[in-house]
């Protein structure tokens, strides 16, 4: 059976800005911290990290330098600016929310989810 | 001035793709190498890593395109920005105005530049010879580090001989063929004298530059023209080499064709033609300020990087750093 959840458009974001919350990181570390938190039920097309990424930074959630990655080799690396940390929080808040409510929906208690 | 900070960047963008092309190629293929390298561990064969890689990427000329879109409006909603606060600042100090709106007026021209449209994913090695010795060099400055350098920087480069074979300069322009209207832009690379010689790349027909450094007094212009476009837009005459044929309106002598397969060194936009750096604005090769080219060094033969860095900074010769080495590519699925 296919345990994998598909990512709803703007989740994504979510899953990026919390990824990179922990630490800067590039691209493809983005994409293995991803699958690390979500202990590999979230998958996705992995080329569509980047305009993910892009857009972010362009709305200033992220900012990119480039530097060096663990084998020496020329990486842009992206981290969450101030207005970043705020939109995830903002954004888990109203995850949480929205959980809460389907929880009530469906007659179950948000903490058996 | 921030303001035109921005300014470059945004043109830089907008005109000058090589570097913003060329960084997201290189961001996309350190994924696919590293998702590569991960999947080998796993167990599979190089071939396989490498195939089921680019499958798990996706559509990587589509998500190239998407980037692009989201840089573009990045840029372009920076640069408003600044442009209202420039203007709120300007109509505080009236006597700057003029300066300004000169200065932006010069910045916003014409003449676009043409992006050779990127075909395919398939890597192979710098056909030049021993590209592993070949790192590129670029410069730290107060206001932060540059990718390019000037051409009075690479003269003084030239000094540095203990570690280096060599060193070459390009920088990547449009040219018109022939006529002066769309259908015959083409992308050149305007070069030092030596970047043939010290890339160790054979005329195919003809011969490149002669490596000697310019003096910068008028002579003839001449052009090395790539095997792509002898084919492509010259008919692959067979007497072509020491025709002259029409570059941007001014008659040009054809010194020779380059062997297939080379492009020039920005990848992957393949350029045509190659002139020399002294055929640019004379001042160009003065002007200490002006970081329009990309540079490479050859180190000498058993000479690694780290050795020829800490040499570097041992000679004071401090400003100049060796950013990085062009990657070993291999072929991809």
């Amino acid at each position: 059976m296919d345990n994998h959840a598909q990512i709803l458009p703007g989740t994504l974001d979510l899953l990026i800005l919390k990824a990179v919350s922990l630490g800067p990181l590039h691209g493809y570390g983005v994409l293995l911290r991803i699958g690390q938190i979500s202990k590999g039920a979230l998958e996705i097309e992995q080329g569509a990290l980047y305009p993910a990424l892009f857009r972010l930074v362009s709305k200033g959630f992220l900012k990119a330098t480039w530097g060096t990655s663990d084998n020496n080799q020329r990486a842009k690396f992206y981290e969450l600016t101030a207005a970043g940390r705020k939109r995830l929080r903002e954004e888990i808040a109203d995850w949480e929310r929205l959980v809460a409510a389907i929880g009530t929906v469906l007659g179950t208690r948000a903490e058996e989810i | 001035m921030r303001i035109l900070s921005r300014l470059r960047t945004f043109w830089n963008f907008l005109f000058r793709r090589s570097q913003v092309e060329s960084d997201m190629e290189e961001e996309f293929l350190s994924h696919l190498r590293s998702r590569a390298r991960d999947l080998e561990r796993k167990g599979l064969s190089r071939d396989e890593a490498e195939r089921q890689a680019r499958v798990e990427f996706g559509g990587y000329q589509r998500y190239k395109e998407e980037c692009r879109e989201a840089l573009g409006t990045q840029l372009f909603g920076e640069l408003i920005a600044d442009l209202r606060y420039g203007l709120r600042q300007l109509r505080r100090n009236p006597g700057f105005t003029i300066v300004a709106v000169l200065t932006l007026a010069l910045g916003i021209g014409a003449n676009t530049a043409i992006f050779a449209i990127i075909d395919g994913m398939i890597l192979h090695p710098f056909p030049v010879a021993k590209p592993g010795q070949l790192v590129r060099i670029g410069m730290e400055t107060p206001q932060g580090s540059e990718d390019r350098i000037s051409y009075p920087d690479y003269k003084d480069l030239r000094h540095q001989a203990s570690d280096f074979a060599g060193f070459l300069l390009w920088d990547r322009e449009a040219a018109f063929l022939n006529s002066m209207d769309e259908s015959s832009q083409i992308l050149i690379d305007v070069v030092s004298p030596d970047y043939f010689t010290t890339l160790g790349v054979a005329a195919f027909r003809g011969r490149t530059f002669q490596p000697q450094l310019d003096s910068g007094s008028p002579r003839e212009r001449t052009v090395v023209i790539s095997y792509r476009l002898w084919k492509t837009r010259l008919g692959a005459d067979p007497s072509i080499v020491g025709k002259t044929i029409k570059m941007t309106g001014k008659p040009t002598l054809v010194l020779g064709i380059t062997p297939p397969g080379f492009q020039g060194m920005t990848r992957p936009v393949p350029t045509d033609a190659w002139v020399l750096a002294s055929q640019r604005q004379p001042g160009v090769l003065h002007e200490r300020g002006d970081l329009f080219f990309e540079a490479m060094g050859r180190l000498k033969e058993g000479i690694t990087v780290a050795q020829a860095r800490l040499n570097w900074i041992r000679s004071g010769f401090g400003w100049p750093r060796l950013i990085r080495q062009p990657t070993k590519q291999r072929p991809l699925g």
